[in-house]
């Protein structure tokens, strides 16, 4: 019996489920339904048949959800119920997140393959973040710097245009005085290390000496003492409040350190005029001690020579000067000097960490390639492991399909459904954060000794949390929209019949996706293998010198003094080999002059020569090789005039045999005494230029030859005699291999690095390629079934299972084959020495890749493999 | 067949003319303009009502409960000043498209030049 209250109490209820219909549209509308059925049983209808009549009148559902739900906002708003609007939207998200919870619970493994890739991404991007936040940090806290600039110089030579950073000691004075843009101009040195003694106790401290007017370019604030005066007296020094709590202890502060009196090098008393805050990590210029550099040129007349390149200025512009201009002037100030050949400019000082690099005379990037190669890795990261999250969603919707055809044959929408969809990946989002947050915080004491940098808890600003959530958020949101659009979309009449099939396109994108990911990983194994072959190179390749077994101290007090007497009493000791001095390290030269001449030079020749001072026995302590004539011996006393060179400077010479012919250096004539093999001299991608052995007094550092087995031995005799002849020295002393490795720090760094997201890239592509094989396999267990119960063998079926998967890695492999090669060329270049790409390490990772796919993929083919036929085939 | 995008365009004019006559509610008003068009043109309670909200939102009309005997409460709609004015510059859109027109086509026998 037709009831037509019931029904329109029933289609009432209908409506009432609808989102968009607001409390009185629904009265309107049943009241219009109510006229409708009225007029129409005036026409002659029966009830029934009114109703039936009137629902087709009113207009099809869809158009009623989509028309209501454009005027939707409107209406609210009019009515001042937002309030209420979020709170029953709040409700409703609490819903979602509890069937979310409850879904995922149900599909742990699932949920654990996608948590645990997305976690190791995010964490990953976090701690590039993090790296990249603080080398963009560098030197960028002065408060003037926007007007510092650090004076550059380009040197021409035979048409070759370098760019040096050191420039001769007048300038500084120069640019000051003749220029007008200039307001101030402060001279440096290379960092230096002295000797502090205050109270019979001895620090060796990192220093400089600098010009006066330090403080007034740079913002390195004093804690004590005034900036504007505190290096003007030639007695001054300037200390960090590190130094200050090792001399004078922790509560330096309570006692009056300021004019106090220590010792330097122990050759001069000065006095402390200013204590300064520790320089903060993020300054390349660092210093405990600061001397007046008027000191250290009052007794040395070379440094007032403008052919005499050893000293870092920084200029600070005027307020409102052009650079264009400053630069345009400021140009041809060496040539006024009498040095052709070099052109001077002015180059922005927060610019000169990351894009300090020239070749040829232009800029071309430096450090900031580094840092745009780790953030194209941390997206790299973050796509692969949103590329598995979106794989795994989708490769699931076939388990889904019946209860997506359910929900909405029982009234859901398709919003709601994706609402809910997308609602169960932004729960996976937040867990995966929330671990990617567990790791950085507990593995960034890692990250500070793997990068060298000192990133504490406290410097996560704010700042870096709002972009750590921004990224999980974008991540989460863009990753889980394909997803939940996708699975909403299914047609609840195709899925509930049990004749729903995946289309073609979807099986073809995730393969693409699995691709790419595969192409990915391969990029990142692929340049780590390269990286560490020719870190091993260059840490291994034979520089000219032996580098190993080679310790030096300092050449100062009584073991300068009476040099002879303490080489002949270490000489005597257990585990000596040999013993000479040198200025200061043969393996960082910073000397350089176009100078030296010879008969038959080109005066046009402006090529730069390295020079060396040495004591006797330089070559064969160093165990160089010698190929031709003798090395200084102390038997000739002529021999303190010669000069012993390289081959590169013997092929500058033009001489096939250069063996007693004439060179001149620094306006002593002498005569070549032998010839030695090229010798590395620097980081690997420098050149070896020619080089000058000079026999000379004035150099820095002991370096004693140990026998190899014995260096503790040697260690224990070196100490001994030392502090015989320093007893006021606190003996320190360095090896040469750990130094060399220190200058490729951050080459190694970069490799260790390399290798981590190498590891992690192929992880992550893994976890997704388990997942989607688990789930192929559990789609396909009847045909498995059905192949067992015809004979088929499990390796037969694994075989079958993983082909697919494996073709898809190779072709992700294949494609990024010469990606890889051309990128890894380029960065080989950089290097002036360095491996040749080899087929090898594109073999060994491509089989690796596979090895590894294969095994990931066939724990589920074998599983399901071995599944009882039997039970697959039953009918479900 | 009267056209979809003339049906369309025709929504507003007809609901904001016939609400200005009297106050009236949705039911009546397709009934009125089916009426007008002699069945030509019937909306549907899907199309009327979201326009009829929409106006409501904008602020050109104005709705209210009235008891009705025999019915539970009904929503009535009436013009706003605002209402009115947009009326106004409706009228004169549609009028002048009109004229225009009628001096193409003329006047004709059996068509009605007047408002019914």
């Amino acid at each position: 019996m037709f009831d037509l209250e019931l029904s329109i109490a029933a289609w009432r209820r209908m409506l009432s489920n609808n989102p968009a219909l607001v409390g009185d549209d629904i009265d309107e509308l049943v009241q219009h339904l109510r006229d409708q059925v009225a007029a129409l049983r005036a026409e002659g209808l029966s009830q029934e048949e009114a109703f039936r009549r009137a629902l087709v009148l009113m207009g099809d559902y869809a158009t009623v959800e989509r028309e209501y739900g454009k005027v939707y906002w409107g209406k609210r708003r009019r009515r001042g119920e937002l309030v209420h609007e979020l709170v029953w939207r709040t409700a409703m998200l609490k819903n979602y997140l509890k069937i979310a919870w409850r879904t995922l619970f149900r599909q742990k493994g699932y949920a654990f393959i996608n948590v645990t890739g997305l976690s190791v991404g995010l964490a990953c991007s976090f701690f590039i973040l993090l790296w990249v936040m603080h080398e963009v940090s560098v030197d960028r806290f002065h408060e003037r710097g926007d007007r510092i600039y650090r004076v550059l110089r380009h040197e021409t030579i035979n048409g070759e245009v370098f760019t040096k950073t050191v420039t001769p000691g007048p300038l500084g004075a120069a640019l000051t005085n003749d220029y007008p843009e200039i307001e101030n101009a402060t001279i440096t040195r290379l960092d230096q290390e002295f000797l502090v003694t205050y109270d019979g106790e001895s620090f060796r401290e990192q220093g400089n000496h600098v010009s006066a007017d330090f403080f007034d370019v740079f913002t390195f604030p004093l804690l004590q003492g005034n900036p504007a005066t505190a290096l003007q007296s030639a007695k001054a020094v300037v200390i960090s409040e590190r130094l200050a709590a090792n001399l004078f202890g922790a509560d330096w502060q309570k006692h009056g350190v300021l004019g106090k009196s220590i010792n330097i090098d122990h050759e001069k008393d000065v006095t402390i005029t200013a204590v300064a805050r520790d320089v903060p990590d993020n300054s390349t210029i660092r210093f405990d001690v600061l001397l007046p550099i008027r000191e250290f040129f009052a007794t040395r007349e070379w440094t007032q020579q403008w052919g005499n390149n050893s000293f870092p200025v920084y200029v600070l512009l005027k307020e409102g000067a052009s650079l264009a201009d400053a630069n345009a002037k400021i140009a041809g100030v060496m040539q006024q000097h009498g040095e052709q050949d070099e052109a001077v400019f002015l180059y922005p000082f927060e610019d000169m960490y990351l894009h300090g690099r020239f070749e040829h005379g232009f800029n071309t990037g430096g450090r900031i390639d580094l840092v745009r190669i780790f953030v194209v890795v941390a997206v790299f990261l973050l796509v692969i492991a949103s590329i598995n999250f979106m794989n795994l969603a989708t490769a699931r919707s076939t388990q889904r399909s019946k209860e997506i055809g359910i929900r909405k044959a029982i009234g859901s929408t398709q919003r709601s459904l994706g609402a809910q969809f997308l609602t169960e990946t932004m729960l996976l989002v937040a867990v995966a954060f929330v671990l990617a947050l567990v790791f950085v915080i507990g593995l960034l004491p890692a990250f500070n000794t793997v990068t060298g940098t000192n990133v504490g808890l406290l410097d996560l600003s704010p700042v870096f949390l709002a972009a750590m959530f921004g990224i999980a958020l974008l991540t989460g949101l863009l990753t889980g929209s394909y997803p939940a659009f996708y699975l909403s979309s299914f047609n609840p009449v195709v899925t509930l019949r049990g004749t729903f099939r995946q289309k073609p396109g979807e099986a073809r994108l995730r393969k693409g996706l699995v691709v790419f990911q595969f192409a990915l990983s391969t990029l990142i194994l692929v340049s780590t293998a390269t990286v560490y072959v020719q870190i091993r190179y260059i840490m291994e390749e034979d520089l000219g010198l032996d580098r190993g077994h080679l310790v030096s101290v300092e050449l100062e007090g009584g073991v300068q003094e009476r040099y002879e007497l303490f080489r002949q009493e270490l000489l005597e000791k257990p585990g000596i080999v040999n013993v000479t001095t040198c200025d200061p390290d043969p393996l960082s030269i910073n000397y350089f002059s176009s100078d030296p001449s010879w008969e038959g030079k080109d005066s046009d020749n402006q090529t730069e020569m390295a020079i060396i001072r040495v004591g006797y026995d330089f070559v064969e302590t160093m165990q160089m090789e010698l190929i031709a004539g003798r090395t200084h011996s102390r038997q000739f006393g002529t021999d303190a005039g010669g000069y012993v060179i390289n081959e590169q400077m013997a092929k500058l010479m033009g001489k096939e045999d250069p063996v007693g012919a004439r060179l001149t250096v620094w306006g002593q004539e002498g005569p070549v005494l032998g010839v030695v093999k090229d010798f590395h001299m620097a980081t690997f991608d420098t050149p070896i230029s020619p080089t000058i052995i000079v026999l000379n007094d004035d150099t820095e550092r002991v370096w004693v030859r140990t026998e190899a087995g014995k260096t503790q031995e040697a260690l224990a005799s070196l100490k001994a005699v030392y502090e015989e002849f320093n007893p006021s020295y606190p003996f320190s002393y360095r090896f040469m291999d750990q130094e060399y490795e220190a200058m490729y720090r951050s080459v190694r760094v970069m490799g260790r690095l390399a290798n981590v997201f190498a590891v992690i890239a192929t992880l992550i592509s893994c976890l997704g390629l388990f997942g989607l094989a688990s789930f192929t396999a559990a789609r396909r267990t009847k045909e498995i079934g059905v192949r067992k119960v015809l004979g088929a063998s499990v390796s037969g079926i694994v075989g079958l299972l993983s082909k697919d998967f494996l073709q898809l890695v190779g072709v992700g492999f294949l494609i990024a084959v010469p990606l890889t090669y051309f990128a890894m060329q380029r960065w080989l270049d950089s290097f002036a020495y360095h491996i040749e790409l080899s087929l090898g390490v594109y073999l060994l990772t491509g089989t690796l890749l596979l090895v590894i796919a294969l095994l990931t993929v066939s724990c589920q083919a074998i599983k399901a493999a071995l599944a009882d036929p039997v039970k697959s085939l039953r009918y479900e | 067949m009267i056209q979809k995008p003339l049906i369309a365009a025709s929504l507003r004019p007809f609901i904001l003319s016939i609400i200005a006559e009297e106050e009236t509610y949705g039911y009546e008003i397709i009934h009125h303009v089916q009426e007008l068009t002699a069945g030509e043109i019937i909306y549907t309670a899907s199309t009327l009502y979201p326009v009829l909200h929409q106006l409501e939102n904008d602020g050109l009309l104005e709705s209210f409960w009235r008891e009705v005997e025999k019915a539970p409460n009904r929503k009535y709609y009436r013009l706003t000043p605002i209402g009115a004015k947009s009326l106004e510059a409706e009228k004169r859109q549609w009028l002048h498209v009109h004229r225009a027109l009628m001096q193409l086509w003329g006047p004709a026998p059996g068509l009605s030049l007047s408002p019914a």
